[in-house]
């Protein structure tokens, strides 16, 4: 073959030939390596699936159960006497401050969405969020949930490594396809002439970042499932 | 001729082996993607999980209350002790145990020729920050201030002072919080050494320091009047 008689073509055609060969010798590890992840992550969300059926299994159950649980408490305690329904609205009442009770009246609903400012980090968001429900308390806002995370007294807005928000200790994660969701109980015009002191300074430092900011008749705002006693305070005089 | 000849073999075979080396690596693009999606299901859970633990909890109590009836203790017995564990944790009621005092002041050095002098004053997001950071280490009580911080506590800044539970309180800032005193120490230590307020102390002398207390009395909120929000009923 003239190929290999034809000196000048001989190096080149020999150095691409061993770049090609490193490079399809790489891309295959790279494949074989890619292959085990793809069989990894099947693996890993089929486990997922798995542990979240479950999780949702026992949340029924457990939801379940306390039905029952609080219809037996009822049917004896109407039993014993019952309870007066002064005392029980108090209950209510004073549950309000521990964000046990779930709330509804007039306020505003918020919504940030910054899927498209891509510069702006999450760790951000933290401080914005801590922002706008000072702003709302100041406005005499008397309850708030962002993304349903109900703020209770003892409630930390804080960073969970780089990527996640916690709010009482739950992940609030902006899944691609949606936004932050604010709710706040109180005087609309109030709470919304607040509100923008921190909603603002987001927008004209990010102008991505879009804001709306609505007045509504009715708020509704979950409770917190539990609340944990103390482990250190005790009662004091 | 034959020059060209084996140059087309060559063109060729490359050609091939790069359309060859392409396809596969999308093929591996397409299997990246699929390996970020399953990373999505993990707050779901851990969501679902809180979900269960604060479901487990709360039946734990009301299996304890259902008990109590059972043995013939009176339900409005019980349902005082409800209200007054409530008062309680709600911040209404006056508590004592262990803690951390953390105080907080404007910096005493004088101003720089041309900076700003917000640079040496104490902004509510400091104490906004710091108050964040101890409930994540699950402080039982905070007090700013002779201000216990509940539900609808504000920390707002007007003009050099900052308004608290509707008060107008000036600097120092001395932060109280009931809790273990190893964990607050180190949310404060945490604080101090990666926020912002690190930068502000070393180059414009804010000033913060913190001391474990054995025995700390915060006082309790004054129950929020409230206006707007009614209890969904059950």
């Amino acid at each position: 073959m003239s190929l290999f008689k034809q000196g000048k073509w001989l190096l080149p055609s020999f150095v691409v030939a061993i770049a090609l060969g490193i490079l399809i010798a790489i891309q295959f590890q790279v494949q074989q390596k890619l292959d085990n992840a793809k069989k990894l992550n099947a693996k890993k969300i089929a486990i997922s699936a798995q542990i979240m059926d479950e999780a949702v299994k026992e949340t029924q159950n457990l939801e379940n159960e306390q039905k029952a649980l609080k219809q037996k408490i009822n049917d004896l305690s109407n039993k014993s006497g019952g309870i007066s329904p002064s005392l029980k609205s108090t209950i209510r009442q004073v549950k309000i401050f521990t964000g046990e009770t779930p709330v509804q009246g007039p306020g505003i609903h918020i919504e940030i969405d910054d899927r498209k400012e891509a510069t702006s980090p999450i760790f951000n968001m933290v401080d914005n969020f801590q922002g706008i429900v000072n702003d709302l308390k100041v406005a005499g806002a008397e309850a708030i949930a962002i993304n349903g995370q109900r703020i209770g007294p003892r409630t930390a807005i804080v960073m969970s490594g780089s990527a996640n928000i916690l709010i009482n200790g739950v992940p609030i994660t902006r899944v691609e396809g949606t936004h932050w969701d604010i709710d706040a109980i109180g005087d609309p015009d109030t709470l919304q002439s607040f509100a923008n002191l921190t909603l603002d300074s987001i927008t004209s430092s990010s102008p991505d970042v879009i804001v709306t900011v609505s007045p509504e008749k009715n708020v509704v705002i979950p409770g917190l499932k539990a609340v944990a006693d103390f482990a250190s305070a005790q009662p004091g005089q | 001729m034959e020059v060209k000849k084996s140059w087309r073999i060559m063109v060729t075979m490359c050609s091939f082996l790069v359309g060859i080396l392409l396809m596969v690596q999308l093929r591996g693009q397409g299997n990246m993607s699929q390996v970020a999606s399953a990373d999505n299901i993990l707050p779901q859970l851990v969501d679902q999980d809180q979900q269960n633990t604060q479901l487990k909890a709360e039946n734990n109590r009301l299996s304890q209350e259902l008990q109590q009836l059972q043995r013939g203790v009176n339900a409005a017995t019980l349902a005082n002790k409800d209200l007054s564990r409530a008062t309680l944790l709600a911040g209404l009621e006056p508590v004592t145990g262990p803690g951390i005092r953390i105080t907080l002041d404007d910096s005493k050095q004088p101003v720089a020729n041309g900076d700003n002098v917000e640079f040496y004053v104490i902004h509510q997001e400091y104490l906004q920050q710091i108050v964040n950071a101890l409930w994540n280490m699950n402080a039982d009580a905070v007090v700013i201030n002779g201000q216990r911080v509940i539900e609808n506590t504000e920390i707002f800044c007007s003009g050099n002072n900052i308004q608290i539970n509707g008060t107008t309180q000036a600097p120092p800032y001395v932060i109280s919080a009931i809790g273990d005193q190893h964990n607050l120490t180190q949310a404060i230590n945490l604080y101090v050494h990666t926020s912002n307020l690190a930068w502000f102390v070393q180059t414009y002398g804010i000033q913060i320091k913190w001391q474990q207390v054995k025995k700390l009395e915060l006082p309790g909120a004054t129950m929020p009047e409230i206006k707007y929000a009614t209890p969904v009923k059950e």
